[in-house]
């Protein structure tokens, strides 16, 4: 196995006494306080993660907007400047490469946020259909991505953004800004993984950054509650129902199996993977991903199988405790007419464990992202 | 991290502590409840009569980890800490109080050997 890639913010880590683990070929902080006590960071309060490791791509030029259209599932030409989108970058059969997030800068300047583990995989994929007079370079302008997540995120944030106050309250729900951050310019989107209200933000030097981050645990206490790690932050995506790429969906699964038809516009004339997805429409999907809730605080885990009368049926991608649900929730992918909600099934580690579970519609907890209209 | 005195340790990170009429009480030390996290969810593997050494005895479940914890030695097992099964933050809280987990009755002649001592175990664990 290859060296781990270290974050920016590692020094920081270390001090602050975080545990850290490998994920996606990065060392990153897995937990400071304890998972339960950082769920309770965000859910009630906020809390701060680390998330340099995600991919950021930049695509310019003339033609950027049509060839980014044509790559991803979301109608561009409607994303208004100012705002982001979630949008799936497809192969020719359908499966999902990656779900990213894109950013209109400007017409001939898009943002785009890919995960960690498919950074290398789509940039090389973008560039396999670059035409010329657009150009895809990794985005070295902010080497650094923090995220301020939960109810109180806004309120926490506000005192580090003088002068720009009201552009910070007034953005909306996946709006994104160039504020000024404790004096340096920073891209802040109001966007998350974590089901709460909360900005992702993209800074740009490590001086920036400690000083956010020591003001932050300066102020802990009502409004920001404190440092959380990719433990947490795998809990609350759960919780609130996100698939995690690689994990959850593959290039074996295509959006309608993996339920991320929200993220596609049919009415689009063109983009890759369409045709191949219309078939399968009609067809139907063989199956769905689907939630499952145990019926204990016994946690179904990744590759757990899902039994019912005596027969392997289906199978558990990710799991985990859910504080809110005061139990183990997992998802997973079922046949497509035993994936509706309230079926009785036995979620077994193919050994010895076998948890007693009831398959469940997404998400486990409710969003509270702030669906203001932008 | 925390190594309480006077008790006895295994390689697998379990404390005993022996009582003067020779029973044993068993737990997962502070490294142990450390690594695994914020616990969930505890079962007793066996809730009474005999137990080998190394028989998983109690399986434990954190939010991102699933363990075992195993007998340190050949034993009759006399109690379950039942409370844990409601609350198993007490392991974390308070793993070599509260959070005991199995009263053993020792079958063997020097349950003993193979045991570390706290000091031995103090230096064992500066190795990991």
């Amino acid at each position: 196995m290859s060296e781990l890639r270290t974050l920016p913010l590692q020094p920081l880590h270390a001090q602050l006494g975080a545990r850290m683990g490998p994920f996606a070929g990065w060392q990153v902080p897995i937990s400071y306080e304890g998972i339960l006590k950082e769920w309770e960071h965000v859910r009630f309060a906020s809390g701060l993660f680390d998330i340099s490791h995600m991919g950021r791509i930049l695509v310019s030029g003339e033609g950027a907007l049509a060839f980014l259209n044509a790559m991803l599932t979301r109608d561009l030409y409607s994303l208004p400047r100012g705002k982001v989108a979630y949008a799936l970058l497809l192969e020719e059969e359908g499966g999902i490469l990656d779900d990213v997030t894109v950013y209109r800068i400007e017409d001939a300047l898009w943002f785009l946020c890919v995960n960690a583990a498919h950074e290398e995989v789509v940039f090389q994929h973008l560039r396999s259909f670059v035409p010329s007079g657009v150009r895809i370079e990794r985005s070295e302008e902010y080497p650094i991505q923090l995220a301020l997540q939960g109810p109180t995120a806004e309120e926490a944030l506000l005192p580090f953004c003088k002068g720009h106050e009201s552009t910070l309250r007034g953005l909306p729900y996946y709006g994104w800004a160039k504020l000024s951050l404790m004096g340096t310019a920073t891209l802040v989107s109001r966007t998350g993984y974590t089901g709460e209200d909360g900005f992702e933000l993209y800074l740009k030097d490590q001086a920036q950054a400690e000083g956010f981050v020591d003001g932050l645990l300066r102020a802990k206490g009502r409004a920001f509650g404190g440092l959380c790690g990719f433990g947490v932050r795998d809990v609350l995506r759960l919780e609130a129902g996100y698939a995690l790429a690689g994990t959850d969906f593959d290039r074996q699964t295509t959006p309608l199996e993996a339920g991320l038809e929200f993220a596609m516009h049919w009415e689009k004339p063109y983009f890759i993977g369409k045709e191949a997805l219309v078939v399968r429409k009609q067809e139907g999907p063989k199956e769905r991903r689907t939630g499952f809730i145990a019926t204990t605080s016994r946690v179904p885990r990744e590759g757990y199988q899902v039994h019912l009368e005596g027969s392997i049926v289906g199978r558990v991608t990710s799991g985990t405790y859910s504080p809110f649900r005061r139990s183990g929730v997992a998802m997973g992918y079922m046949p497509t007419h035993l994936s509706s909600p309230g079926l009785d099934v036995l979620l077994t580690d193919a050994m010895r464990l076998v948890i007693p579970a009831k398959t469940s519609s997404l998400p486990f907890y409710p969003p509270q992202t702030k669906r203001k209209k932008g | 991290m925390q190594v309480e005195p006077g008790r006895f340790y295994t390689s697998d990170h379990e404390w005993v502590a022996f009582a003067d009429d020779g029973t044993a009480t068993v737990g997962i030390g502070d490294y142990a409840q450390g690594k695994l996290g914020d616990l969930v969810y505890i079962e007793f593997l066996a809730r009474s009569g005999r137990v080998c050494r190394g028989d998983a005895v109690v399986s434990l479940e954190s939010v991102k980890a699933v363990a075992e914890a195993y007998a340190p030695f050949d034993a009759e097992v006399l109690a379950v800490n039942e409370e844990l099964s409601q609350n198993p933050g007490w392991v974390n809280e308070d793993p070599y109080r509260k959070g005991w987990m199995l009263k053993l009755i020792p079958l063997c002649q020097d349950p003993k050997a193979g045991l570390m001592d706290a000091k031995d175990y103090e230096v064992s664990l500066k190795g990991l």
